[in-house]
C-alpha cells in the first residue's frame, strides 16, 4: 500500500496535475456557488474540458471540481439561503441565520475548516481501505456484481427522502430504460433506435447528464424568475476565538459518520449532512446559541461522504451517487474500467486520484479562505446572465463531444422532460444512476444466466452471493419499516 | 387531490406503455430468444415496473413537487428558450458552430430579460470568440465552418 501511496503522491504532485487540481477546485467552487447549480452540474459542465486531458489529470481535476462544488454550495447556502444541492441544505439551517446576524465571514470560515477536516478524514480513510476493499472485490464475478448492482439500485428506495420512495424508484427505472437504447451488446440487435443511426451507439451519458442537470436546471431558474435578495458583501472569512475548540468534537464525529454513510450506495452526502446535523442537535440540545457546530457538523459530514462515495466507485466500479455516476462515465470515456482491476492496471492513476483528494482539500482551504470575499461575489450574478451562460455552455459541451446537431434536439427533449420531472418532485440523481448502471446490470445478469444455463439458483450458491442477496432483501425492509412506523404514529407518508 | 399531481405519473405510465409496445418489437434471433434473459426481457421488466409505479403514484401522488409554488413563475421563458435552442441547432449546419453559439447566447440573454446593450453586444461575441480560440486554435479540433462559410 505504501508503495502505491508513493506512486500516487508522485502523480498528484506532478506540476501539471497540481495545476489541474487548483483549476478544478476553483471552477468547482465558482460553479457550486451559483445558486441552483450543484456538484453534478459542475462536473457535467466540466466534462468537455476533461476530454482534452490525460486520464489521470482529467480525473484529478474532476475530483477537485467535486470538492469545490460541494464547498461552493455551502457558500450560497450560508449567504443567501439558496443551497445549490440537497447536501448543503442542512448547512443553511444555522449558517444563514449566522449570516443574517452579520457573521457571514465566520460562517464561511467554519464551513471551510469543517469541509477541510471532513475531506481529510475521508481521504485518509480511503487511503487505508481502498486497496483492502479492492483486494476483496477481485473475488467478485458476474453473480456478485449483479447483486451489488441490485443492492445499489435498491438503496435508492431505502435512502430516499421522506415521501420520495416511489418517485425515486420511478426515476431510477426511467434511467434504466434510457440505458437500454441502442445496440444490445450481447445479441447485437437494435433496441428503441427507431431506425436512426444517431441512436445505434445508445444515448451518450454526457448528453443525459447535461440535459437533466445543467439544461433542466437552467430552465428551472429561468422559469423561477427573479432570484433571492442580494446578500451583504463578505469582508473576510475568519473564525471567532474558541470556535476551533468548540467544533472539534462535532467535526470528528461527523467526519467519521459522513465517510461511513458515503460508502453506502445511494445514501451519499445529503443523508450524511442531515444525519450529522440531527445528531449534533440531539447531542447538544439547548447548547447551540450561535450555531457554530450546526454549520460544522453537516459540512464535515458531506465532504467526508463525498470521499466515501469514491470507495464503491474505485473498488467495485459501481457509483453510489449521481455525482460518482457522472465520474464513472468520465472514466469509461477514457477507456478505464473502474473496479478491482483498476488498481493492478493503472496503479498510478488509482492512487493519484486518491492522494489528489487530500491535496485538493488543502488547495481548497488555501484558496477559499483568502479568496472567499472575492469569490462569493458570484452569488450576486443576475439570473438573466447566469441562465443564458449555463444553457450555452451545456449545449456547446454536448455538441463538441459529438459534432452532431441531432444531439442538441435530443438534449432539449431530455431537458424539458427533466424539468417536468423536477417540477413534479421527481429526483433526477436516481435517473442518472439508473442510466449508468443499466448496461452493467444487464451485462452481468445475462452473463450469469448464460453461465448457469438459466438456473436462478446461481445467485444463492456461494456464501458471498447469499450475503449480498440478504442485503438486497434487508435494504428493501428499510422503507417498509419506515412506512409502518409512520402509519403507527399517525403520520402521513 | 389536485388533478395536475396525477398528470405526470399518468404520463410516465403512458410512456411505459409505448416503451413496452416498442420492447415487444425488438427482433430476436432463435438462438437468443431461447435464453432465460434476452434482449427483450429487461426492457419488459422495466416497462412493467414503471407502468405500475406511475399508476400507484397517480392514485397516491405523495407530497406536491415544486410546481405547487408556481405563483411567481415565468412560464413563457421555457418555450422561448426552447425556440432559441432549436434555432441554434438549425443554424449550426449553415453558419457553423461559433456564429450559432453567439446567436444562441444573444437569444437566451434577450429571453432572460437582459437589456443592457454592452452585455448584449460583448458577451455573445466574446464567449464565442473565446470558445473558438480554446477549441479550434489551442486544442486544434476541427469544427465545420458551415455551408455559408465553407
Amino acid at each position: 500500500m505504501w508503495e502505491g501511496i508513493a506512486t500516487g503522491l508522485a502523480t498528484a504532485i506532478d506540476p501539471g496535475n497540481l495545476a489541474w487540481v487548483v483549476a478544478g477546485c476553483l471552477a468547482g467552487t465558482l460553479i457550486g456557488m451559483m445558486p441552483g447549480l450543484g456538484p453534478i452540474t459542475a462536473i457535467a459542465l466540466m466534462i468537455p474540458v476533461s476530454y482534452s486531458l490525460e486520464p489521470a489529470a482529467g480525473l484529478i481535476m474532476m475530483a477537485g471540481v467535486y470538492y469545490g462544488a460541494v464547498f461552493g454550495g455551502s457558500t450560497s447556502s450560508i449567504l443567501i439561503n439558496a443551497p445549490g444541492v440537497a447536501s448543503t441544505v442542512a448547512t443553511s439551517f444555522d449558517g444563514y441565520p449566522m449570516a443574517r446576524r452579520g457573521q457571514a465571514g465566520r460562517g464561511l470560515a467554519l464551513a471551510a475548516y469543517s469541509s477541510f477536516a471532513g475531506g481529510v478524514v475521508g481521504a485518509i480513510a480511503l487511503l487505508l481501505f481502498a486497496s483492502t476493499l479492492a483486494a476483496v472485490a477481485t473475488a467478485f464475478q458476474s453473480p456478485e456484481y449483479t447483486l451489488v448492482l441490485i443492492f445499489a439500485l435498491s438503496s435508492i428506495a431505502a435512502f430516499a427522502e421522506r415521501g420520495q420512495v416511489l418517485r425515486s424508484l420511478a426515476a431510477a427505472v426511467l434511467g434504466l430504460m434510457l440505458g437500454t437504447v441502442g445496440t444490445d451488446q450481447s445479441a447485437g440487435v437494435q433496441r428503441f433506435t427507431f431506425g436512426r443511426l444517431d441512436l445505434t451507439d445508445g444515448l451518450s451519458f454526457v448528453l443525459v447528464a447535461m440535459a437533466t442537470f445543467a439544461l433542466a436546471e437552467a430552465f428551472r431558474m429561468a422559469v423561477a424568475g427573479r432570484g433571492e435578495e442580494p446578500p451583504k458583501r463578505v469582508a473576510h472569512a475568519r473564525l471567532h476565538p474558541g470556535d476551533a475548540r468548540a467544533i472539534a468534537p462535532a467535526v470528528g464525529r461527523s467526519s467519521a459518520l459522513g465517510f461511513l454513510i458515503g460508502v453506502l450506495p445511494g445514501a451519499g452526502a445529503t443523508l450524511a449532512s442531515f444525519f450529522a446535523y440531527d445528531l449534533q442537535k440531539r447531542f447538544r440540545r439547548g447548547d447551540e446559541a450561535d450555531g457554530a457546530r450546526g454549520v460544522a457538523a453537516p459540512e464535515s459530514a458531506n465532504n467526508a461522504a463525498c470521499t466515501g462515495s469514491f470507495v464503491p466507485l474505485l473498488t467495485l466500479g459501481i457509483p453510489g451517487s449521481g455525482t460518482t455516476a457522472v465520474l464513472l462515465g468520465v472514466m469509461l470515456s477514457y477507456g478505464l474500467q473502474p473496479g478491482p482491476r483498476l488498481l493492478e492496471a493503472e496503479p498510478a492513476m488509482f492512487w493519484g486520484v486518491i492522494v489528489s483528494m487530500y491535496i485538493g482539500n488543502v488547495v481548497l482551504l488555501a484558496l477559499n479562505l483568502p479568496l472567499i470575499p472575492y469569490l462569493s461575489r458570484i452569488v450576486y450574478l443576475r439570473r438573466q446572465v447566469l441562465v443564458p451562460f449555463v444553457i450555452a455552455f451545456s449545449l456547446l459541451g454536448v455538441y463538441l463531444t459529438s459534432l452532431n446537431p441531432f444531439d442538441v434536439y435530443l438534449m432539449l427533449a431530455f431537458a424539458v422532460a427533466g424539468f417536468a420531472l423536477r417540477l413534479g418532485g421527481f429526483p433526477l440523481a436516481p435517473l442518472l444512476l439508473g442510466f449508468i448502471l443499466s448496461g452493467m446490470l444487464e451485462e452481468n445478469l445475462r452473463r450469469t444466466m448464460l453461465l448457469a444455463e438459466g438456473a436462478w439458483g446461481q445467485f444463492l450458491h456461494q456464501p458471498l452471493t447469499l450475503v449480498l442477496a440478504a442485503l438486497c432483501v434487508l435494504v428493501w425492509l428499510v422503507p417498509i419499516l419506515r412506512l409502518r412506523r409512520r402509519a403507527a404514529g399517525g403520520e402521513p407518508e | 387531490m389536485a388533478i395536475r399531481q396525477r398528470i405526470l405519473p399518468l404520463a410516465l405510465s403512458a410512456f411505459a406503455v409505448v416503451y413496452l409496445w416498442q420492447a415487444r418489437l425488438i427482433e430476436l434471433d432463435p438462438w437468443s430468444a431461447a435464453e432465460a434473459i434476452n434482449a427483450r426481457t429487461l426492457p419488459i421488466v422495466y416497462g412493467v415496473i414503471l407502468l405500475v409505479l406511475g399508476l400507484v403514484l397517480s392514485v397516491r401522488p405523495g407530497p406536491p413537487g415544486e410546481a405547487a409554488a408556481e405563483r411567481h413563475r415565468r412560464w413563457v421563458a421555457l418555450p422561448l428558450h426552447a425556440a432559441v435552442i432549436l434555432g441554434f441547432a438549425a443554424l449550426i449546419p449553415y453558419a457553423g458552430l461559433w456564429i450559432a453559439a453567439a446567436a444562441l447566447l444573444l437569444g437566451c440573454l434577450l429571453v432572460a430579460g437582459e437589456r443592457r446593450l454592452p452585455v448584449l453586444a460583448l458577451a455573445p461575441a466574446a464567449t464565442a470568440g473565446a470558445a473558438w480560440l480554446l477549441i479550434a486554435v489551442v486544442l486544434d479540433v476541427y469544427v465545420d465552418p458551415g455551408l455559408w462559410f465553407g
